[in-house]
């Protein structure tokens, strides 16, 4: 009996089935941070060497959380690495816009391409952006690198020497941070880590609105500097290049396209919502703190569309110029040609334009921004828009635009 | 085959294999695993595989550069102030290795020109174009200057690296500068078996000061004597850096001022850009713009290489051109003269530019770009 059960065909199958069944359980150990803060890093330094400023550092750098060193005193290893950290985009995604898309190893941002754990979905607001790190007082290490596709460790030993910054901060567990490179002072070209604490996540937003709020991170003494000095910059914004004073009023007008008889697209102000005040920008980058958000609502086309094509035309006013009565400036949607406009160089006026029809990424830093509203196929809907939480912020002549989502229905096919 | 062929011949192994087993199959299988264990054990043969050998084939700096008809001039150097045994020891070395016209340039062109030179001096100078290391261009991050390696001399060479190749179908620009003097793709990395070697265009010049760079040549003392006039000379004795762009005596020459005419100069009548306009307050070799490449805007003179406002003289740029070859020029910052030079002037040749020192760089031009005249300051 005992002989024809093992020599059963169905025995065996069985049998080796379950070598199968062993031999392929594999235990998944997965990364998890104790206690964690979540953090975000953008490098704002833009500028590029040149005879006159050969002697800074090269803007991009390899970041050590808590860095261990070798005996040489080589920054070989820490907590978190993030190399091939280049200078940010000019426009922050809401979503892993970077995870496993790009060919190339330059990290507009941290965690951007790098596979760490990110932060989780944190009030409704999507946070694939912002990296776990444990919480407490992390020392921040940023070497300056070439540019080149070599991995930090792999290059040459006296490559691996050159410190750019080195700092500790504080995170407290579970919070938002938001990390920036910046220049603190034109003059010196001292540069400095700011550290702003979020609070979006915390903030009794409304979802049929859309959110923006200004910061000007531009260095001391920047709009004070030689003109000359400025123009090494390549293609910055156009409107922002000379800078803008240290407190600025900000007009939104919303733009609404339509079609007219002869079936061309025409670009008309809302009447009712041009020249909105949403508040004053300050400069500030010794004090990090989050401005006030101005709200507004989300134009959809007409009757059961839930699709805007709207778009914001931000203008930037010193104090007491009031675009509604001020006859110099062009109205929206037109935009001044050039910089021909005096104001532009005394930084007294500066405009951006939020429209994603005009936006090309490929174009570095230019006047167009995508919207303040995020248009994506959610549920049956393709398109729908969306509200956002967005920031703006002015950078030595340039502006950035960082936009975070809430989570939304995934698209039905 | 037919199938009932087949049928037949399956039969007949059947039988065979069960008359095989039935027969002491115990003993057969121990002889087969036996003689499965010799071929096993036999074919792990251990021999010794050199998978990498430092090669005695490439020959050392010594013999190299003994061989090689294009650095015979620099054997003759290196012979001369008695560096060729060191250069067969183990090393590493890197070796900066001007050619024959490198040499030429300088008026030596023939080994024993040498030999009336100092030995202390002339041995200085070579081991002012070694590293005690190899260095190979991929160690030197692609389109950089003023990467600095500590040379022989215990002076820092700066090392700048052109690597671009602009569309698929453009050359590839391989260029490896080590203070102003070039190597082109050719003649880079050339593995010696203690180092490694590269070819430059021209012999590398050193001095501790600018004072000294230009003390050392005669063909400066006009130009010295204005600086020293209008009080700019002593600068160039300091540790601060300043690139130099000298004027030669002929260049005095040919605007007709004489030492006469120098020694009573009133400096207060005249603009700082009279003297100024030569100085940079800077440190940078030709090389350098030719990796950086020219600044925005459009015109010889509007996207120049380089352009600097003059110190002490605000209203003024001095600049060079993106013309070819590269013109030094003068120019006023404000319209309508915005895009035209006041003066232009042209570098001397390559071997008479780049002269490094500890405070800066000098580099030779045939002519003056402010003239007394231009300077007075006009009164209201």
């Amino acid at each position: 009996m005992k002989h024809k059960i093992l020599n059963c065909p169905i025995f065996a199958v069985i049998a080796l089935s379950f070598v199968f069944c062993v031999a392929s359980c594999t235990k998944t150990e997965y990364r998890t941070v104790e206690d964690p803060a979540y953090i975000r890093v953008f490098n704002n330094l833009t500028y590029t060497l040149t005879l006159d400023n050969k002697e800074e550092a090269q803007p991009f750098f390899c970041m050590f959380i808590d860095p261990e060193f070798d005996a040489s005193g080589k920054p070989i290893g820490g907590k978190a690495i993030g190399d091939f950290l280049d200078k940010r985009n000019i426009y922050a995604a809401p979503n892993a816009a970077h995870a496993g898309l790009s060919t190339s190893k330059y990290n507009p941002e941290y965690p951007g391409k790098e596979l760490v754990p990110t932060a989780p979905i944190l009030n409704g607001f999507d946070l694939t952006n912002w990296a776990q790190v444990p919480a407490g007082k992390r020392r921040f290490l940023f070497m300056a690198r070439p540019i080149s596709n070599v991995p930090f460790a792999q290059l040459p030993d006296e490559q691996q020497r050159k410190v750019f910054l080195d700092t500790i901060i504080d995170l407290s567990s579970r919070e938002v941070y938001t990390l920036h490179i910046l220049q603190k002072d034109f003059k010196t070209k001292e540069n400095g880590l700011y550290v702003r604490q979020e609070t979006f996540h915390k903030q009794a937003f409304s979802d049929t609105l859309t959110y923006v709020n200004f910061y000007n991170l531009s260095a001391k003494g920047f709009l004070q500097a030689d003109l000359s000095q400025k123009l090494p910059v390549p293609g910055t914004t156009r409107s922002l290049r000379y800078g803008l004073l240290d407190t600025m009023n900000i007009f939104i007008t919303h733009i609404q396209p339509s079609v007219n008889a002869a079936g061309a697209t025409v670009q008309q102000r809302i009447p009712n919502f041009s020249y909105q005040y949403a508040g004053q920008m300050q400069r500030n980058i010794d004090a990090p703190k989050v401005t006030p958000y101005y709200g507004f609502p989300i134009f959809l086309q007409d009757k059961n569309k839930i699709y805007s094509d709207t778009w914001q035309y931000i203008q930037f006013f010193a104090p007491a110029i009031d675009p509604r009565t001020a006859v110099s400036y062009l109205e929206p949607p037109s935009v001044p040609g050039g910089l021909t406009e005096p104001a532009v160089k005394d930084g007294t006026f500066g405009y951006i334009l939020m429209d994603h029809t005009q936006y090309a990424p490929s174009y570095y830093l230019n006047t167009f921004f995508p919207g303040l509203t995020v248009n994506v196929h959610s549920g049956t809907a393709n398109p729908r828009t969306f509200g956002v939480v967005n920031s703006i912020e002015v950078v030595n002549g340039n502006a950035f635009l960082t936009t975070v989502q809430r989570k939304y229905p995934q698209p039905i096919y | 085959m037919r199938p009932d062929i087949l049928a037949i011949n399956q039969q007949t192994a059947n039988r065979q294999a069960k008359d095989s087993v039935r027969s002491g199959s115990m003993k057969t299988l121990i002889w087969f695993v036996l003689l499965l264990n010799t071929l096993f054990f036999h074919a792990c043969k251990n021999k010794d595989l050199d998978l990498y050998v430092e090669s005695d084939k490439y020959s050392n700096a010594s013999d190299f550069i003994g061989n090689n008809y294009n650095l015979s001039l620099f054997y003759a150097a290196l012979k001369q102030a008695d560096l060729l045994d060191m250069l067969k020891k183990e090393g590493p070395y890197t070796l900066f290795a001007p050619t024959n016209k490198a040499f030429n340039d300088l008026g030596i062109v023939r080994a024993s020109d040498f030999a009336g030179m100092k030995q202390d001096s002339l041995r200085q100078l070579l081991l002012y174009h070694m590293l005690p290391r190899r260095l190979y261009t991929s160690d030197v991050p692609p389109n950089t200057i003023d990467n600095k390696y500590v040379n022989m001399m215990e002076k820092e060479l700066f090392i700048g690296y052109k690597n671009q190749k602009a569309c698929a179908e453009c050359t590839l620009i391989s260029d490896f500068y080590v203070n102003g003097s070039k190597s082109v793709l050719a003649t880079q990395n050339i593995v010696l078996a203690n180092g490694v070697l590269h070819v430059v265009d021209k012999v590398l010049k050193y001095n501790p000061t600018i004072q000294d760079v230009l003390n050392s040549k005669p063909e400066y003392s006009l130009f010295i004597a204005l600086l020293k006039r209008m009080g700019d000379w002593n600068r160039l004795g300091e540790p601060a850096n300043t690139t130099v762009f000298a004027p030669n005596n002929e260049a005095f020459e040919k605007a007709g001022i004489t030492a006469n005419d120098i020694a009573q100069l009133d400096p207060g009548k005249y603009g700082k850009r009279l003297s100024r306009v030569y100085l940079l307050y800077n440190h940078f070799f030709l090389s350098d713009m030719a990796i950086y490449g020219q600044l925005p805007g459009s015109g010889y003179y509007g996207s120049p290489y380089y352009r600097a406002r003059i110190v002490g003289d605000e209203l003024y740029y001095f600049g060079i051109s993106a013309n070819t070859p590269m013109e030094p020029f003068i120019i006023h910052s404000q319209a309508p003269e915005a895009n035209t030079p006041l003066r232009i002037s042209n570098f001397q040749p390559g071997y008479q530019t780049d002269y490094k020192a500890d405070n800066g760089v000098v580099h030779g031009i045939n002519g003056l770009l402010v003239l007394p005249e231009e300077a007075l300051i006009k009164e209201n």
